[in-house]
């Protein structure tokens, strides 16, 4: 029987949509540059770039209520060649931006990454949906054009519906003149002012995460600066006509992202988008604690065996390790882990230096491990793995159970040895595994961009390349260990993967075994 | 010659840039139907006080604190504001306003968008601040000639020309 099972089945077995759509985005772009696979990437390079559009308008802009929408309006006719693009670009980037923002909602929901250990980054995700409207809304008022009053007027109607204020707001923007340019620098304020809350609500958003990807590759962010400025050159953005309170268009060009709320309120009523935003906010906030689900295992230290290295800490996907003082009188660090943040994924313990499987002690204990899966039980299955392993081409295969599924991979020559994340795995077991008589090694991990705990692929990989600590020693035949990237449902992928292996192994010079 | 996965890219930002051109502009939002007029009516007032001002005796002086005794004690609460807009003889509104805060002091705050047809109309405004009398108030007739697009506002302040449009 193959040493495979950790604990259930392995919880994904068929990709669902979404995973199919950025399965066949990662044939033209490839993970790295999929848009898809990178949505928050892309939100935080769409808001650098609204703000360094942002800077050179504001530079140009004129704050006084009678002159914005002329400087606007030269900077779009006159200077069209770089205000008019500039301003195109930056419209178009904010609606980027909230384009992003739900799909990366929705990615996020639709992988269930809103439970326990995810839950502050989901929950601190919901009011920057707020701000990132509230930045855009206001951003739309500057123009001061028909489009703005209207906006303005709807906004502060929903807001009086409140009846917070002693003066409804609305009367700010009803007769001519009333609007002076006292209430457009609060405009220019706030449109300044809410952007910088939104960066500083993006920062707390990833703080819970390691290594968090701020930045999209160079291909994906030259492919969206592109994309935006060809928008802007074949579609540049104008004015409506200047604000005029005696009169409305029978027409207006909505910006459909950014101002939907409006039409939506005058199809309804005040009150009834109010419950919809409030029923949306509340819903959102209070799922992770809907479903939280079972409570998982966390990661203990063992404080005989930990020497504050901090590698944990460095590669922990949610910052669930830390370095605290030693609590055994002796002086240095030891790892600490915050339990509520703690996956449970095991790379802490695929990262400490005493995961050997080497050390000849008779109860192999990890500085920091999974109480229900140890080192050393890793070692016990390896062990029993290779029992049934010999020959040149036999292989063992070390297989994330969130990948594809290995059942079958397991048979004459070949044995599954089970994790809960491939970077779970101490890459000194590839060593051990290969001396102990496996002829290859097969790591079979997510596809890239689909691990479950987001580090463990690329983890691995920095590993065994000699990148990162612990590293594979460079005395191991690297043509005898083959990483596999097979999401769930790629059963076939993984197969070939070891049939490819083993088809290598048998072409090994005799001396490559020794 | 452009590879496969090239033209894939291409054409995946060039349907994420045409998604943006066009939902950033279209379909086009018709705030008021096709050849009508706006009426906006906008009303901040403070209805009449309910109750009337009271000289304290000196007996409920006395037992006040120094720094409380004033002469008069007035209740704050008001009454609350109907303001009815009729176009040619049919109603468009008719609503009372209560007035805002806890105590019921503040002002009777409206704000109401009624699209109607271009063209002239005769306009009859009434505001009523004490319900006391639900017949007294101000009542203005105007006739009025609308284009298309027009947004009329209608407002009342008595110290503006109580019932003023513009």
């Amino acid at each position: 029987m193959p040493a495979h099972a950790i604990d259930a089945a392995p919880p994904v077995t068929k990709p669902g949509l979404w995973v199919a759509l950025e399965r066949a985005l990662d044939r033209a772009f490839g993970p790295a540059a999929n848009p898809l696979r990178n949505l928050g990437a892309l939100g935080f390079l769409l808001f650098w770039v609204l703000a360094a559009s942002g800077i050179y308008l504001y530079v140009r802009f004129d704050t006084s209520v009678d002159g914005a929408y002329a400087s606007i309006e030269h900077l779009s006719r006159a200077e069209w060649y770089l205000g008019g693009v500039l301003r195109s670009v930056h419209r178009y980037a904010a609606d980027a931006f909230v384009a992003v923002t739900f799909a990366h909602l929705a990615r996020e929901w639709a992988a269930g990454r809103f439970r326990r250990f995810r839950a502050f980054s989901w929950i601190s995700g919901v009011p920057l949906v707020w701000l990132m409207y509230a930045s855009g809304i206001v951003g739309c008022w500057l123009v001061w054009d028909q489009r703005a009053l209207f906006s303005a007027l709807a906004t502060a109607q929903w807001f009086d519906a409140l009846g917070l204020g002693a003066e409804p707001m609305t009367r700010n923007f009803i007769g001519v003149g009333s609007v002076g340019n006292r209430l457009f620098s609060l405009f220019v304020f706030l449109h300044v002012g809410l952007p910088l809350a939104l960066l500083a609500g993006m920062w707390a958003h990833v703080q819970r995460l390691g290594q968090p990807r701020t930045a999209p590759s160079r291909a994906l962010a030259l492919g969206t600066l592109a994309m935006l400025l060809a928008a802007a050159l074949a579609s540049p953005v104008q004015s409506a006509a200047p604000a005029d309170p005696r009169h409305l268009p029978a027409m207006l060009e909505l910006d459909w992202f950014v101002l939907f709320a409006h039409p939506l309120m005058y199809a309804t009523s005040p009150e009834a988008l109010w419950v919809l935003v409030a029923v949306a906010t509340v819903a959102l906030i209070a799922l992770p604690r809907a479903a939280r689900g079972a409570a998982p295992v966390t990661a203990q230290v063992s404080r005989a065996d930990c020497n504050g290295c901090g590698r944990c800490v460095a590669d922990c996907p949610y910052q669930a390790v830390l370095l605290g003082p030693r609590s055994d009188g002796r002086r240095g660090w030891q790892a600490e882990v915050l339990a509520e943040r703690c996956a449970a994924c095991g790379i802490c313990a695929g990262a400490c230096p005493s995961s050997t499987p080497f050390r000849s002690v008779r109860e192999l204990v990890s500085g920091i491990d999974l109480p229900d899966l140890k080192v050393h039980e890793l070692r016990r299955r390896l062990a029993r793995a290779l029992r049934r392993l010999a020959g040149r081409a036999s292989v063992l295969v070390f297989a994330c159970e969130r990948a594809a599924r290995s059942d079958a991979l397991a048979g004459p020559g070949s044995a599954v040895v089970g994790l809960r994340c491939l970077g779970m795995l101490p890459p000194s077991f590839v060593e051990y595994a290969l001396r102990r008589g496996a002829g290859g090694v097969l790591l079979l991990g997510c596809r890239e961009g689909e691990c479950a705990y987001r580090l463990g692929t690329d983890l691995t990989g920095a590993r065994l390349a000699g990148a990162r600590e612990p590293h594979l020693r460079a005395n191991v035949p690297r043509s005898r260990v083959r990483v596999a990237a097979c999401g769930a449902g790629e059963e076939a992928q993984a197969a070939a993967e070891l049939v490819q292996l083993r088809r290598a192994l048998a072409r090994e010079p005799d001396n490559a075994h020794a | 010659m452009p590879s496969g996965a090239s033209l894939a890219q291409l054409a995946t930002y060039a349907a994420f840039g045409a998604l943006l051109v066009t939902l950033s502009r279209h379909p086009a939002y018709h705030p008021v139907p096709a050849g009508d007029a706006l009426l906006q009516v906008s009303i901040a007032h403070a209805g009449v006080r309910l109750h009337p001002c009271r000289r304290l005796s000196a007996q409920e002086l006395a037992a006040r604190a120094p720094n409380m005794r004033a002469a008069f004690k007035c209740p704050r609460r008001r009454s609350p504001v109907r303001v009815s807009v009729a176009l040619d003889g049919r109603a468009l509104l008719d609503e009372t306003v209560a007035p805002s805060g806890f105590a019921r002091d503040g002002l009777s705050t409206l704000y109401r968008r009624i699209p109607v047809a271009a063209g002239a109309h005769l306009l009859r405004v009434q505001v009523g601040d004490d319900l006391r009398a639900p017949h007294a108030g101000v009542l203005r007739e105007f006739e009025v000639l609308l284009d298309a697009g027009q947004v009329l506002s209608i407002d009342f302040g008595p110290q503006r020309d109580g019932i003023a449009i513009s």
